[in-house]
């Protein structure tokens, strides 16, 4: 065998190793854009943990002292329901939509990834908003409905409200 | 004939792109598909998740809201007309009138109460925003079936209680999520309290001088001391010799005792001032009615108040051990 066929070996395994560092390159900078499956899943997921949660399978001592000072009436609902409820309480006295800020943000902080921003709308007006891109500047934003209705010791009932979780990066 | 080492190559490398074609086109379709089966699956996932929502939430809602205030408009209708309902019979009807339509004998009957309760409330404005709602905001059109009329029964048996009662209803809707759509038709019970509504009884009684609203009293033991704060907090409670609460609309349903589901409240100080002192038992619906018990004997109950424009008297099923407990204090009523 001549010389050459180890030059041209030799050449194959580095070409090889070129394009293997130029495709993890690639897929190293696509991986830390926002993928939108991941964004999907993350609002679904926050509007879920939302919707089939109670409030008293909740291990927080905020929703506690809320719930042991009778201002949560009923711990028998879901976070999402409870702050539709809050919003509606909200429009006669404001001191509850003070409640649904601390609620979301002692809820979320933790176990809500802070790289992404979110927003929950309840009738079209914000609850709770943590961002840290404007939602104008978002590049890409993802939204999961319901509608929530409810009522306060079964004699004053509101509702129905769009309810929206927004997820954006 | 001797093979060709060039032909063998030739050979492979055909082979070989034809199965890369044939590879590559297989990968296309089978990416087209699963992009497909994800969105396909969110339509239906949500679809069921609002399904499940109208049936399990928004629809026994919006029956037991509309079912409630159609009970108070019914009460501030007795209080302005003065007098109840016929009958049982007169009574549903007008209810299921009130709470479907908002309208009494096909006139609104917020205007004719001049006091709106039912404007914005009643089923069929529910339904209706909710069919807004649900197209606008989730882009899921959904429609109830009004083709056939709907009926409402309201009822108290023992599923429901004595401080509560049930509201049938039949009704069918539809969920359209473009490519699926979900047809129900169901038979729905709603549960309604009566807490905080107009007790009808006590406006007519006193010719509206004395308004008096539900509230359950939570005590399980009877004694006086329970009794005079029963009365003082204008409370309601079970007992077995009283009528219900929903025979409070109409006429004879004082008389008519509900093992299940009797109610009562007691006099107090504040309708004696305004309606004076009649030789009965102090239960409303023997002081009211002149019904719910057989016993003739009354008995002069001491230590409820020693007022004497407030001679607190009951019956004899009354101060017994099973209802007030308050034989000891009880003396015959020689009146």
């Amino acid at each position: 065998m001549g010389k050459r066929g180890y030059f041209f070996t030799l050449d194959a395994f580095i070409a090889i190793g070129v394009i293997m560092t130029g495709v993890f390159i690639v897929l190293l900078l696509v991986s830390s854009r926002p993928f939108t499956a991941q964004s999907v899943l993350l609002a679904q997921d926050l509007a879920n943990s939302l919707v089939s949660t109670k409030v008293k399978d909740i291990n927080n001592p905020v929703f506690s002292n809320l719930t042991n000072t009778g201002i949560i009436t009923n711990a028998g609902l879901s976070p999402l329901t409870l702050f539709g409820e809050f919003y509606f309480r909200g429009l006669s006295d404001q001191k509850y939509n003070s409640y649904n800020s601390l609620m979301v943000y002692n809820l979320t902080e933790g176990i809500f990834p802070r790289e992404f921003n979110f927003e929950i709308r309840i009738n079209n007006a914000s609850i709770y908003r943590f961002n840290t891109t404007a939602l104008e500047d978002a590049e890409l934003i993802v939204s999961s409905k319901r509608i929530i209705s409810g009522s306060i010791d079964n004699t004053q009932f509101w509702g129905p409200y769009p309810a929206e979780v927004l997820v954006w990066q | 004939m001797a093979i060709k080492k060039k032909g063998i190559f030739f050979t492979l490398i055909s082979l070989l792109f034809v199965t890369l074609i044939v590879i590559s086109f297989t990968t296309q379709d089978f990416v087209t598909l699963k992009n497909k089966v994800p969105v396909t699956e969110a339509t239906v996932r949500i679809a069921n998740e609002h399904v499940q929502y109208l049936e399990s939430g928004y629809i026994p809602q919006s029956i037991s809201e509309s079912a409630y205030l159609a009970l108070e408009a019914l009460a501030v209708r007795i209080n302005i007309t003065q007098v109840p309902f016929a009958d049982e019979d007169a009574f549903s009807q007008a209810f299921e009138e009130v709470m479907l339509y908002g309208t009494y004998q096909g006139q609104d009957i917020d205007v004719l109460n001049q006091r709106r309760i039912m404007t914005n409330n009643t089923l069929i404005y529910d339904l209706a925003r909710l069919e807004n709602l649900s197209a606008s905001f989730l882009n899921l059109p959904t429609t109830f079936n009004y083709s056939t009329p709907l009926r409402a029964a309201v009822f108290q048996d023992n599923s429901t209680g004595p401080y509560s009662a049930a509201v049938n209803i039949s009704l069918g809707f539809k969920v359209n999520a473009s490519s699926v759509v979900i047809t129900r038709s169901t038979r729905f019970t709603a549960l309604l309290t009566f807490d905080n509504l107009t007790d009808p009884n006590y406006l007519l009684s006193t010719n509206g001088r004395v308004s008096r609203t539900f509230k359950a009293a939570n005590q399980t033991n009877w004694n006086l001391a329970t009794t005079q704060d029963f009365i003082a907090k204008k409370k309601y409670r079970y007992l077995p010799q009283s009528p219900t609460f929903l025979g409070r609309f109409y006429t004879g349903g004082l008389a008519d005792n509900s093992s299940c589901c009797g109610v009562e409240s007691l006099i107090d100080a504040d309708v004696i001032a305004e309606v004076g002192h009649t030789n009965e038992s102090y239960a409303d619906c023997a002081f009211f009615g002149g019904g719910c018990y057989t016993s003739g004997i009354l008995y002069r109950v001491t230590g409820i108040s020693n007022e004497p424009s407030y001679p607190f008297r009951l019956d004899s099923s009354r101060v017994l051990e099973t209802a007030y407990n308050l034989s000891d204090y009880a003396i015959p009523d020689p009146s």
